[in-house]
């Protein structure tokens, strides 16, 4: 980025640390800054140089380093006086000489071994062993009675700057004491003008008053009219807003619904608790098909057991299943079991919508469509899930015809987003003839969908006399493909994160 | 689906003309299957389940034969006679009671086709065969046994043999315990205190149906004459196995040979290769699939599946089904045959004729009008199970156990019944969250059962925060209320999951319609949570005419 740009977009207070620091000769430490520059508080100082910093104007630079205070100890003593002077006073005023119990007069029990240990180190007495332990001051201590030791002049120090750096050799002394110095790292930054910081200053620049958040007085006082607004760099860091949105799986639900809508068929739903009768048997499906047993369909405990209301309905499709009754099929050739039917299920798909609607309105024509949750007993893995949406259309009209249910298929894919379709020969216990839909997706042909006539075992049951096209494929693959999602399992534990930041569009 | 999976030059074999690999696998699949896998030589194909005799390669080869033009129409095959025969004793009629039999001579058995047929009998035994209640295949050595043959019910004790994977005699009832497939399949005898049995005139055991054979003729690499027992409840389904069986044998170059069957009083002589004869009316084929197509055309498509037809009069013409398709119930069914033969991929596109108007649900309309409010409060959209258990749906949310519709053969008890209400489906997706920053609102439309098996639909909304309490959760309500439009009143409400005195009941035409407040700390730690957290849920049939 060009310098006189950068220039253009410094804030006063950034604008302020770089002049100082010319000032400190291209180098400080927030302190410096804060000191020999216009500023109230540190953190401005710092601020300023972190943007800097991200301008590359400045660079900063952590050291740790290791300074001192009085601890507990260290402050007692800074009011009593260490254990060896107070020790040293005390013979002083003996006439220079004692014996080592008197020490307990101005001593506590526990200094005195610490002021003998000290005296006997800092040479301040000689010790004679006699009967008793006699203590008499020596030459150098007569000279320490009138001056201060280096470990008391550190005292007084620390007592007046708190947290300062000293050297380990001279405090060493006074740090081997229990409690009586504190020691902690603390880290300091040193900010230096870079190469681009200080051709910036080369160029000059002025601190003018400016604008930086524009606010009512600014506006309402014509304020604006004198000072600059400051531009700013618009790539620097702005926080990341979300507002609510809808979850992908729905909106596109709600544009599959719209598409349908367009090609005019009419929105139907039913309850997700059926009967046999209306999921399986109605549809031709064989009261024997293995799709009816316990591993693949989820029945119900309560209720268990639907009526079937349909009294003339019934005798029709069991007479159906059984021999074909009226529609010249075979049927299935085995007993048909009304308990079978009265069980109760949570509906394994859509078509029972559909087939309830025929039976309802027998008459052409008629396009409907349904999108709804169907239920299989599923364990939930990447692939899998025990619940589901589909999608299904039917078109019913005098003279339909598999030409037709081509043309819609071909249509209705192009519309969710699919040019290039094919057929394959398909199989579904209710339609004949059956398709296989497969589509064209990322270079390769993919299984999306099934659809067909409904069979005359289906149609003529419920009332209806002319072929019905229909169609149907699940929502989550389609989902899974045009979201990129792997693992179907995240469209439904939904990851807010994900949420978030998944495009609509 | 069955899968098949065979080698190519196996298949080419089978085949008896060239066709390369390329073009099978690009076409094959327009017979009505698709390929699974391709591994070199070695091919996968699944074909639909309505197809039994589409589950052995040697099946496949026939169909491909039709359909790729090099040998159109029905397949033959010789039946020479014999006087092998076997009698259905009345015994067993209770239990299991038909039975079919073919003898097939000079098989040269390979490993392929030992693999085939055991492939296509555990394919036939599931699908056609119902896990065996319908159909149980025997497959036997011929030469072992001595016929004729005797298919009878006798005590389970009475009887002992060495079943196969065995080297012991067992009894009936020893076999149901203790053998792999007897511990399986007990299961289908047990209502009856008599066991289906096939003995020889010697008394030797061929088979216990539909459980396991017996040693004694156990088909091995060097069987030349291979003896065929099929029995089951269903007569018409039986003879379809046995006929897949014997034909795709006959596919290797074996020879059929006819057995009689003596069943009450009558005789049949098995297997029955004759082909099932069905008009086809012209008309039907072209009003179904939207074609004009002659008669001629229509015979040459079929003749591509295998039929053959004869034109009877203007219009119809008769088509002979061969004896191994099970699928043919209905005229409907050769309409199919007519398009595949035809191919998929040459209709001329078309479209319905009729005007239709486009419209929606208006109760799904509503819903999507709460969305859009939702939204516009900043709160993000959830999807979830409805599929729900009674410890969230009551005992986490403080409720007493209360009537939900039950699942009988649950996958889990995480998944045990269908819910009554959303607001535990979003403490569950709370929880999933945990890791993600604060705050977070979300809300599901979502369909709920009630406790007459109906769907009803709820708006449940949730905001977990440092900072989320009652106040807002009026704030949120209102809003929401607002902006649906209708009048309502607000009393203090007692949803156990709330804080005591921090819940409101929401009141419209002297009918609770839904519930807010701040939940209680408990319910926060029910659900693993540990922010304060403002919800509300809202019965969306109780809010408009519509529903």
């Amino acid at each position: 980025m060009d310098v006189d740009k950068t220039i253009k977009e410094l804030s006063q207070n950034e604008k302020k640390v770089l002049l100082t620091l010319k000032k400190l000769n291209g180098k400080g430490s927030p302190e410096d800054i804060l000191k020999n520059g216009d500023f109230n508080q540190e953190v401005e100082v710092m601020n300023a140089s972190s943007w800097l910093q991200s301008k590359r104007l400045v660079s900063i630079e952590e050291h740790i380093k290791t300074v001192y205070s009085l601890g507990k100890e260290g402050k007692r003593f800074l009011e009593k006086g260490l254990p060896e002077r107070r020790a040293l006073k005390l013979i002083y005023e003996k006439k220079g000489k004692t014996i080592l119990k008197e020490l307990a007069v101005s001593l506590e029990k526990n200094e005195i071994p610490i002021a003998i240990g000290w005296l006997k180190k800092n040479d301040w007495v000689n010790i004679r062993k006699d009967k008793e332990t006699f203590l008499e001051i020596s030459e150098k201590g007569k000279k320490a009675l009138t001056e201060e030791s280096d470990d008391e002049k550190i005292i007084q120090l620390l007592k007046e700057n708190d947290n300062i750096e000293i050297g380990k050799n001279k405090i060493n002394s006074l740090l081997s004491r229990k409690n009586v110095i504190k020691e902690k790292d603390i880290i300091t930054s040193t900010i230096l003008l870079t190469e681009k910081g200080k051709k910036a200053l080369e160029k000059g620049f002025e601190i003018k008053d400016e604008i930086s958040q524009v606010t009512s007085s600014i506006i309402k006082n014509n304020e604006w009219k004198r000072n600059i607004i400051r531009p700013y760099d618009i790539n620097a860091f702005a926080p990341a807003f979300y507002g609510g949105k809808p979850h992908p799986l729905v909106d596109l639900i709600s544009k599959i619904r719209h598409i349908i809508l367009e090609m005019g068929f009419q929105e139907i739903q039913g309850d997700f608790v059926e009967s046999c009768f209306w999921n399986m048997d109605v549809l031709f499906i064989p009261q024997d098909h293995p799709a009816r047993e316990m591993q693949d369909t989820l029945y119900c405990k309560t209720p268990s057991k639907i009526k079937i209301e349909e009294k003339q309905l019934l005798s029709e499709i069991a007479k159906v299943h059984e021999n074909g009754g009226s529609t010249s099929s075979t049927g299935w050739g085995h007993e048909f079991s009304k308990i079978e039917g009265e069980r109760a299920l949570l509906r394994t798909h859509t078509t029972v919508n559909t087939i309830r609607y025929l039976y309802n309105n027998p008459k052409p024509p008629s396009k409907v469509f349904s999108i709804g949750r169907v239920f299989r007993k599923e364990n939930i893995d990447a692939t899998h899930l025990p619940e589901f949406y589909q999608i299904e259309g039917i078109v019913h009209e005098k003279d339909t015809n598999f030409r037709q249910l081509i043309g819609v298929l071909k249509e209705f894919y192009k519309r969710i987003g699919f040019e290039k379709i094919r057929f394959r020969p398909g199989y579904f216990p209710y339609t004949e003839p059956s398709m296989e839909v497969e589509v064209f997706w990322n270079d390769e042909w993919m299984e999306l969908g099934g659809s067909g006539i409904f069979r005359p075992e289906v149609t003529e049951p419920v009332g209806v006399k002319n072929p019905v096209l229909a169609w149907g494929l699940g929502l989550e693959r389609l989902a899974m493909l045009k979201f990129g999602v792997t693992d179907i399992r995240s469209l439904y534990i939904s990851d807010l994160e994900w949420l978030r930041k998944k495009s609509l569009i | 689906m069955p899968l098949v999976t065979f080698d190519y030059n196996d298949f080419i074999d089978l085949l008896g003309y060239n066709i390369p690999k390329e073009k099978l696998i690009e076409k094959l699949p327009m017979i009505g299957g698709s390929f699974d896998k391709i591994e070199d030589e070695e091919l996968s194909i699944e074909f639909f389940p309505n197809r039994p005799d589409l589950t052995s390669v040697e099946g496949i080869a026939r169909a491909a034969r039709a359909f790729f033009e090099f040998e159109v129409g029905l397949k033959k095959y010789d039946i020479a006679k014999s006087d092998i025969s076997i009698t259905v004793d009345p015994s067993v009629k209770g239990v299991r009671p038909f039975v079919t039999t073919a003898l097939i001579k000079n098989v040269t058995m390979t490993d392929e086709l030992i693999a085939s047929l055991m492939d296509m009998q555990e394919k036939l035994h599931f699908g056609l065969g119902r896990n065996r209640r319908k159909v149980a295949i025997g497959v036997h050595n011929f030469e072992p046994v001595t016929p004729p043959f005797t298919y009878k019910a006798v005590e389970p004790d009475s009887v002992q043999f060495i079943p196969l994977a065995k080297d012991e005699y067992m009894t009936l009832s020893e076999i149901l315990e203790k053998h792999e497939k007897g511990v399986d399949y007990a299961y289908l005898l047990e209502k009856f205190d008599k066991y289906p049995l096939i003995v020889d005139a010697n008394n030797n055991v061929l088979s216990f149906p539909p459980i396991i054979n017996g040693s004694l003729t156990e088909v091995t690499p060097f069987t030349k004459n291979i003896f065929i027992d099929v029995t089951g409840s269903d007569r018409k389904s039986i003879n379809y196995a046995l006929n897949i069986v014997a034909t795709a044998l006959a596919e290797r170059g074996s020879q059929i040979f006819s057995t009689t069957i003596y069943d009450e009083g009558k005789n049949y002589s098995s297997p029955d290769l004759n082909p099932n004869k069905k008009n086809l009316s012209i008309d039907y084929v072209n009003r179904i699939l939207g074609t004009g197509l002659k008669e001629k055309e229509v015979i040459n498509y079929l003749g591509k599946m295998g039929y053959d037809s004869t034109e009877m009069k203007k219009n119809k013409i008769e088509v002979k089904v061969p004896a191994w398709r099970s699928d043919i119930l209905h005229e409907v069914d050769l309409v199919e045959d007519v398009a595949v033969g035809y191919g998929f991929d040459k209709f001329e596109t078309d479209f319905p004729k009729e005007l239709t108007f486009g419209r929606t649900l208006p109760q799904n309309d509503l819903l999507d009008s709460l969305r859009s409010i939702m939204i516009g409060l900043g709160f993000n959209e959830v999807t979830t199970f409805t599929i729900s258990n009674e410890k969230d749906e009551f005992t986490n949310m403080g409720l007493d156990l209360g009537k939900m519709v039950e699942i009988e053969n649950p996958i889990g008890e995480e998944y045990s019944g269908l819910r009554t209400n959303v607001l535990p489906s979003l403490l569950k997706i709370l929880r999933e969250n945990r890791h993600h920053p604060l705050p977070q609102q979300i809300f599901e439309l979502g369909i709920v059962v009630d406790e007459h098996a109906k769907n009803r639909y709820n708006l449940a909304g949730i905001k977990i925060d440092a900072k989320a309490n009652f106040t807002e959760s009026k704030s949120i309500i209102e809003a929401v209320l607002r902006d649906i439009g209708i009048t309502y009143s607000i009393t203090e409400g007692n949803h156990p999951a709330f804080i005591e005195g921090r819940c409101g009941s929401i009141i419209k035409d002297e009918k609770e319609i839904g519930f807010f407040g701040e939940l209680h700390p408990r319910t926060i730690q029910i659900f693993e949570l540990e922010h304060p957290i403002m919800a509300f849920e809202l019965k969306v049939d109780l809010l408009s005419q519509v529903f």
